[in-house]
């Protein structure tokens, strides 16, 4: 069943018709960005850090065909099982085979830490819909899980919900108490339907934040400890990475965990940053390395250094925009300014719109601890979309209008001249409710005289 | 005597005409010969910044032509400066924004004093000027504090320069964007203004019209008493 | 072709020219601080006990978690806790761990994290399912940047390594900051410092 096409501007406005959530919205994501400056300006080093991270991704992915494999040769030495996927179907397959020949016919029960990958895939709609029961394990993910919801945020799922829907969602899930929205409590009750199923739980799955060519090993980072509670008590771990996570060499690790807790939550690094080399005994472990796209992203010159994303968030905690929209508005698993560069990749036509839900301000590419030129990659995805036909048509006969008036001089001054007359003995022909600008703002005053008529009279041109 | 040509934005050239005649006075009164190209019009950000950059070429041809001939080529806008050096690299001389021309060309220190009552302003940086010209530091770089904009004005006697709480954060203009995501636009300049006017501010003051367009706009709809202005029309000699 | 030759074929054909490798910076020439280290560690939500020898934890132990509480840990000639000797103990039978005590090999300055791996875990799940989390370090173990402790770190010693930095913690209900998600509610660092000053 095809649901209709929300576009971003649309779920932005829907997402403004209570001021005061997003309000609430606009300052919590604020309160974290602040964090993150904290943590960032507290290091005299920082700007050389990122610079240094970025090259190292600017290296890695030059030579990425050549790490893959030898990532893959060492991970298959450490008795790791390694697995190739071509598209998000491939890895959902891949991921249900394992289950199914780990579990047999007996209903299967996985569980799952943070992976933005299994997101972008729909990995859970397609294991349950195979009969196969998938708890995500984060905290803020099991929450949108039980409301059945997307996460909003790739740190921090579950930003868009107040204590007060968290205490509604566990009262009908968890049982917990009516209206009890103390965050601790709510935690507690968390925890212990989640150790439930941690020790109950034959499989898990994790993602992956960063692999190592040189080890064949890859670590995971969580505050919660859910992804190694999941790992080290099942019987079968599967990591899902996209290609782009591989880095060169371990050391490269001391520069990229560096950057990332502090560019997230402003915390020095996460609670738990665990390295995976070899499985433990009586263990198995897959990585599924997927492609989804990213080979042709590396191809395109314009675009290829979005696949330098570490997936910190900081581009979403100061974005203008995502602030005052909410993660959902963007429609597609990684939202914000980088997931408006992502999306297009993935789906010209679903995702036209993302790339113009920006003001073009750049905080994004200042925050970026891999420095992605993102608000650049923003202005050039909307060339590529108007170039393949994605515009609205009447934006591109407005543009092109616009385009020849500016282009001729003559035309240009005329139409000034007419425009301010219009706006000074006609005001009613702009300032109605077909004019986007004058339903919240007015329009300016037109003076009687341009500039240009202005110096005509009184100074001499060249 | 520094000749330079004036390239006045179209939407100042048609709604903000004494933004322009500021800083043309303002030039001269700083001894440049300033010349004003005829035939300039746009030097087409707005179609590039819908994605129709291929859209602008008249633009940029007429820009060219107008301006082609001159070293030094001042604009009272960071944002039409920065699509001109971004997206026009056929163009020989150098664009500058007016406080950039001010503090790095012609390394103004001082400026007559200004008389009439003391001024509380809020300094709106447009963030095409903060962080694609670096005019100022920023937040999210950990650098040392700098604004271009703010050093010419305390070289004026009675401007008290307020800072609001977000030093940075964008007003919601955009471009086209202000029409396209018009809630969000408006929401964005309305967060805006709220920490101007947190500052008991009586003008915010800008090197931007674009942004301060937007702004004014919802103060005049807010019935607001407070003012835009540019940062030309605080820095010129009225008296002279 | 496969779909291994179809993805290394596409990433082959697309990756650009090679861009330098950049070198990593040269080691902290500054020792790390215990007394920094201590902060650090307070700072991401741990407890820091000052030992200057490893039979001060003993009694430590004794008073907050008396019996019938379930002690495990890997510190040799402690008359505390059981030893967990076979790796292949399912991992659930853990559950009911109240307090892990483990030897950590080295410490982070800037970050308060500590490094445990395989070569001192008797079971990886432990750290994470116990209900409270204690290490040892000692202040001759302490690096000052992430840097450095990579350094240490070389590769193919380990089967599976993590740093720790403070309890587990989770902010997912608005942001309210909540100690004890999923593991450890809280993390003792016994530190050991043999300098009679402190």
């Amino acid at each position: 069943m095809s649901q209709r096409f929300v576009s971003h501007a649309q779920a932005a406005s829907q997402f403004l018709t209570d001021e005061a959530r997003t309000d609430w919205h606009d300052e919590t994501l604020w309160f974290i960005r602040q964090k993150r400056d904290k943590s960032a300006h507290a290091l005299p080093e920082w700007e050389a850090l990122r610079e240094l991270a970025s090259g190292i991704k600017d290296h890695a992915l030059s030579e990425l065909s050549t790490y893959l494999t030898q990532f893959e040769q060492n991970a298959l030495a450490n008795g790791i099982q390694v697995h190739w996927a071509a598209t998000a179907a491939e890895h959902n397959q891949i991921v249900l085979d394992i289950i199914r020949q780990q579990t047999g016919p007996a209903a299967p029960r996985v569980v799952k830490s943070k992976s933005m990958l299994t997101e972008e895939c729909h990995l859970n709609e397609f294991l349950i819909k195979h009969g196969v029961e998938v708890v995500d394990t984060d905290l803020g993910e099991r929450i949108v899980q039980l409301r059945q919801e997307a996460p909003s945020h790739i740190v921090l799922p579950a930003i868009h919900l107040k204590k007060a829907d968290v205490s509604a969602t566990f009262q009908q899930h968890l049982g917990t108490e009516a209206g009890n929205e103390d965050p601790q409590y709510l935690t507690e009750a968390a925890r212990h339907h989640l150790r439930e199923k941690f020790v109950s739980a034959s499989v898990a799955i994790t993602g992956v934040n960063f692999a190592i060519a040189e080890t064949g090993g890859f670590v995971v980072c969580t505050n919660e400890g859910n992804a190694d509670l999941g790992v080290h008590l099942a019987d079968v771990h599967i990591a899902c990475l996209g290609i782009e996570k591989v880095i060169p060499r371990q050391e490269h690790l001391g520069v990229f965990l560096r950057l990332l807790a502090r560019s997230a939550t402003g915390q020095p690094i996460t609670t738990y940053s665990s390295h995976f080399v070899r499985p433990r005994a009586g263990q198995v472990m897959h990585i599924i390395l997927v492609d989804n796209g990213r080979s042709t992203q590396l191809g395109r010159p314009e675009f290829r250094n979005s696949l330098k994303c570490i997936r910190c968030g900081a581009c979403f905690n100061t974005c203008p925009v995502y602030r005052r929209s909410g993660g959902h508005s963007y429609h597609n698993a990684v939202a914000g300014p980088i997931g408006s560069i992502l999306a297009p990749n993935l789906d010209m036509r679903k995702n036209a719109d993302l790339p113009f839900a920006s003001t073009l301000c750049g905080s994004c590419t200042n925050v970026c601890p891999v420095k992605i030129n993102i608000h650049e990659q923003l202005w050039h995805w909307r060339q590529t979309l108007t170039a393949e036909g994605l515009a609205p048509p009447a934006k591109t006969v407005a543009m092109k209008g616009m385009a020849w008036v500016l282009g001729h001089p003559t035309v240009y001054r005329l139409s000034g001249r007419i425009g301010r007359w219009v706006m000074q003995h006609v005001p009613a022909l702009v300032n109605n409710r077909l004019n986007p600008w004058y339903k919240g703002r007015d329009m300016p005053s037109p003076p009687t005289q341009s500039f240009g008529e202005w110096y005509d009279k009184n100074r001499s041109r060249v | 005597m520094m000749r330079v040509a004036l390239f006045v934005p179209c939407y100042v050239d048609q709604f903000y005409p004494a933004v322009a005649i500021a800083t043309l006075e303002l030039l001269e009164q700083l001894g440049c010969q300033v010349v004003v190209p005829r035939n300039q019009t746009c030097c087409g950000q707005p179609m590039a910044n819908s994605g129709f950059a291929r859209e602008a070429a008249g633009c940029d041809q007429n820009f060219r032509q107008n301006f082609g001939e001159f070293d030094h080529i001042v604009c009272p806008s960071g944002s039409c400066v920065l699509h001109v050096r971004e997206h026009n690299p056929l163009l020989t001389g150098q664009v500058w924004e007016l406080c950039e021309f001010l503090t790095d060309v012609l390394q103004v220190r001082a400026l007559p004093h200004r008389s009439g009552r003391p001024l509380r302003i809020g300094i709106h940086q447009s963030c095409h000027g903060q962080r694609g010209l670096r005019l100022s530091s920023m937040s999210e770089r950990n650098e040392p504090y700098f604004s271009k904009m703010e050093a010419l004005l305390k070289l004026v006697d009675g401007i008290d320069i307020t800072t609001p709480a977000r030093p940075d954060e964008c007003c919601g203009f955009g471009g086209t964007f202000c029409v396209t995501q018009e809630a969000l636009s408006v929401k964005m300049g309305k967060d805006r203004l709220a920490q101007h006017q947190a500052n008991q501010v009586d003008y915010i003051v800008g090197g931007d019209m674009s942004c301060l367009m937007h702004l004014e706009g919802i103060l005049r709809r807010q019935q607001s008493p407070i003012q835009v202005r540019h940062v030309a029309q605080l820095l010129v000699d009225h008296a002279l | 072709m496969n779909n291994r030759q179809v993805i290394l074929t596409a990433v082959a054909r697309n990756q650009p020219a090679t861009r330098p490798m950049p070198t990593l910076p040269e080691p902290s020439i500054e020792r790390a601080s215990a007394d920094g280290f201590a902060q650090r560690v307070e700072a991401i939500g741990g407890t820091v006990v000052p030992i200057s020898a490893l039979t001060d934890i003993v009694s430590y132990v004794q008073t907050r978690f008396p019996p019938p509480a379930r002690l495990v840990s890997t510190l040799p000639d402690l008359p505390l806790g059981e030893r967990l000797s076979d790796p292949l103990v399912p991992g659930h039978t853990l559950e009911t761990v109240d307090l892990a005590l483990l030897m950590g090999s080295f410490g982070v300055l800037e970050n308060g994290a500590i490094w445990l791996d395989s070569r001192h875990l008797p079971h990886r799940a432990l750290p994470f399912i116990c209900q409270h989390l204690a290490l040892v370090v000692s202040s001759r173990a302490l690096v000052p940047t992430l840097h450095d402790a990579y350094r240490r770190l070389s590769p193919d010693t380990f089967d599976y390594g993590v740093f720790i930095a403070g309890p587990s913690k989770t902010a997912d209900i608005e942001q309210s900051l909540v100690i004890g998600a999923h593991g450890p509610r809280s993390l003792t660092v016994f530190l050991l410092t043999t300098d009679p000053s402190r």
